[in-house]
């Protein structure tokens, strides 16, 4: 055997450009379909895996798709909300454990997520530095976010103004940053988490109020005759909630009618599940009880047909590329005929020329195959690293 | 030669499961295990005395039950106490139409932890809202508007405090279903505690009926205390110390005109002992002080403090009312 390597690897240096040429031919073949195949098979892992993870949705009725993508990645704003109190009638439900999910707005274009704690140990996200939010108006970035941003604790991350023209509209709030959670390598490293009462104070539901009389705004107000009034240069164009101000914070109205836009469910069974579901069937409150997985399925079962396409496409190709190579090694033997005579003229048994044929053969499948699932593999790599914060951002 | 691995393996086979059923082995597990309970004892938080005196009798030594500091009322919010709160397996509030706790608002507790008490177990009936003590806001387009105040006092009154107590049980049953007959027992006990009290009051209300006394209160916080001696609410609206001047023209304009005695039951605030005494000697009226019982005793451990002030609120009053002369 090492002597038929020996001689295969001979011929291969001598006739280097004809290998390169064969193992280029099996590799660009290859490589095409191994890899699109390897990439449907890791988003459809990674996008199945965050949706197993939660089980059950129950939100404003509407596009079940895109509340399953809003509870998952963050990247759709709901029109239709439900109120808090339907999430605390779930809370209620000692069966259950209820996360809410609302998103209204961004930081910097990050999507503000507003929930509670319970979020973090629900997906199993942990701490690279700082602690969760304790109080309203702090903020817990992902690692993208943090990255990207260059936060770091205690800094102060700006929400954005959904409509600039608007005079009227939502006064950005600076958050503070509390905590900043390790690499996911998931929409949630994209994110901005806040509780669902500083949401609300974004949203205008809740605010403080200044005591324009105390010594502290002196500076920043002028008395008149009958009224006080803050000086233009003093007006900061943000709202932001310090220790000084925060017992000032309330809000207008009764929470339970505050907006939530979605609730991830986690039964402790499945049958638990299935009541749970039952209560949401056909409700007259405007709800509907979806499971990710059902939803994502529609959604990829369009992507299942482009891959049906491509393993047909990569069989064709395969089988044509295989009768190549093969009409290429016929080509190769009858060429070497005269070569091989010689070889048996001086011994060597036939066997052993067949050997020698075989392991060229063979180094060549394994350089050019190889080459081809180590590239498919690397691509994946990187791809997978980006793709679900891809998915957020679509 | 070629055997040796075999027998060596057979050998490692046999000696494996034996250490792994060691004594030793079995003791550190046993040891590690009861550090880590020890290490793991469950936290439960209340917002105000009364849930956590509730909560300690009911609970043992089972868990430790913490009454975080979390509105400072000169530096704030308590970040620290925030934390033992959003770290505790329940958190027992009052909850809505009695909120003691208006700051809840502003810290961020996992819902599924919270428990209001006042929910399961009280008739809407039960709560208590002053007309005329309103809270007003003005903001936005919409103008001023106000609310009546919701009296969040409701563990001045015993039979309440029951109604109470039996959620703070479910819920802990809930959390820790281990311990239901445990608590259970617990329960009947503080119960029956409370249910003295309640018979107590009833006591005081009879005697305040046989002797017509007419009884006011300072502020409406004591109404849920009113009424649980069976009184129609009858109150001023105290709640800052007034001038002196004017609070005996006001409780003269509406002491009864007949021969009725009067009794003003004043919610207990530091260094009123000399006002009480003035506002008693101009206008003849018997002051006593009742506890609001916002927060124990400084130092407090004990379980059974609440029911003890609460006693202590009654008692003060029979005496009181056994010493006025007819």
């Amino acid at each position: 055997m090492r002597r038929a390597l020996y001689l295969a690897w001979q011929y291969i240096r001598f006739h280097r450009w004809k290998t390169v040429v064969m193992i280029l031919c099996l590799f660009l073949t290859a490589v095409l379909p191994i890899t699109v195949s390897r990439l449907l098979s890791s988003f459809e892992t990674g996008i199945f895996a965050r949706a197993a993870a939660t089980p059950a949705v129950i939100g404003a009725q509407g596009s079940r798709l895109d509340l399953a993508l809003q509870s998952l990645y963050f990247n759709r704003k709901l029109e239709s909300t439900l109120p808090y109190s339907e999430f605390k009638q779930v809370v209620e439900d000692q069966y259950v454990k209820a996360i809410p999910i609302h998103i209204q707005h961004a930081a910097r274009d990050y999507p503000i997520v507003a929930t509670n704690n319970e979020y973090f140990s629900f997906r199993s996200l942990r701490f690279k530095e700082g602690r969760p939010f304790g109080i309203i108006g702090e903020c817990v970035v992902g690692a993208s976010v943090a990255a990207a941003l260059q936060l770091n604790l205690e800094d102060g991350l700006l929400s954005d103004r959904p409509d600039l023209l608007g005079l009227a509209g939502d006064y950005p709030l600076k958050m503070k940053v509390v905590g900043i959670l390790e690499a996911q390598n998931s929409a949630d490293d994209g994110a901005v988490f806040v509780d669902l009462k500083t949401q609300w104070v974004i949203e205008g539901l809740g605010h403080g109020h200044q005591d324009l009389e105390s010594d502290e705004q002196s500076e920043n107000v002028k008395r008149e005759s009958d009224r006080i009034v803050a000086l233009p240069s003093k007006v900061v164009p943000y709202t932001e909630i310090t220790p000084e101000n925060l017992a000032s914070f309330h809000f207008h109205g009764s929470l339970d009618d505050f907006p939530v836009s979605a609730i991830i469910i986690e039964a402790q069974d499945v049958k638990r599940e299935t009541i749970f579901e039952a209560k949401y069937q056909n409700n007259d409150r405007g709800l509907q009880f979806i499971r990710p997985v059902e939803s994502l399925e529609t959604l990829m079962s369009t992507l299942f047909k482009v891959k049906r396409l491509v393993n047909v496409n990569t069989w064709l190709i395969g089988v044509s590329t295989a009768l190549l190579t093969g009409l290429v090694m016929l080509l190769s033997l009858k060429l070497r005929q005269g070569e091989m005579e010689t070889m048996f003229k001086i011994g060597c048994e036939r066997k052993m020329i067949a050997l020698i044929q075989l392991t060229e053969l063979g180094a060549i499948l394994i350089i050019g195959l190889g080459l081809a699932i180590a590239c498919a593999f690397g691509l994946d790599w990187f791809a997978t690293r980006g793709l679900e914060n891809w998915i957020a951002g679509q | 030669m070629n055997g040796r691995p075999k027998y060596f393996v057979l050998v490692l086979m046999l000696i494996l499961p034996m250490v792994g059923c060691s004594a030793d082995q079995s003791g550190s597990e046993d040891a590690g295990t009861a550090a880590q309970k020890t290490e793991s004892k469950p936290v439960i938080a209340a917002t105000n005395f009364a849930l956590e005196s509730m909560a300690k009798e009911i609970v043992g030594d089972i868990a430790d039950v913490i009454r975080p500091q979390v509105q400072d009322a000169a530096n704030g919010l308590n970040l620290e106490e925030v934390v033992s709160m959003q770290n505790a397996a329940v958190v027992l509030t009052n909850g809505p139409g009695a909120d003691d706790a208006a700051w809840l608002n502003l810290i961020s507790l996992n819902e599924s932890r919270v428990h209001a008490t006042t929910s399961d177990e009280f008739e809407l009936e039960d709560f208590i809202q002053v007309e005329d003590y309103r809270t007003v806001h003005s903001h936005g387009d919409e103008g001023e508007h106000s609310h009546p105040w919701l009296v969040p006092h409701c563990w001045l009154n015993p039979k309440l405090a029951q109604a109470q107590s039996l959620s703070v049980l479910n819920r802990l049953i809930e959390v820790f279903p281990g311990d239901e007959s445990f608590f259970t027992t617990n329960h009947r006990s503080l119960k029956q505690e409370l249910g003295a009290v309640e018979e107590l009051a009833g006591e005081v209300a009879e005697l305040l009926k046989s002797k017509k006394i007419r009884v006011m209160a300072s502020d409406p916080r004591l109404l849920f205390f009113t009424r649980s001696l069976k009184l129609e609410d009858d109150y001023f609206l105290w709640f800052e110390l007034p001038e002196i001047s004017e609070a005996v023209a006001e409780l003269k304009k509406r002491k009864p005109k007949s021969q009725q005695k009067l009794l003003l039951l004043w919610a207990q605030r530091e260094s009123s002992g000399s006002f009480r005494k003035s506002l008693a000697d101009s206008t003849e009226t018997k002051i006593v002080p009742v506890s609001l019982m916002e927060a124990g005793s400084a130092g407090s451990s004990s379980a059974r403090e609440y029911t003890a002030a609460l006693r202590d609120n009654y008692q003060v009053i029979k005496t009181a009312i056994e010493g006025m002369t007819d």
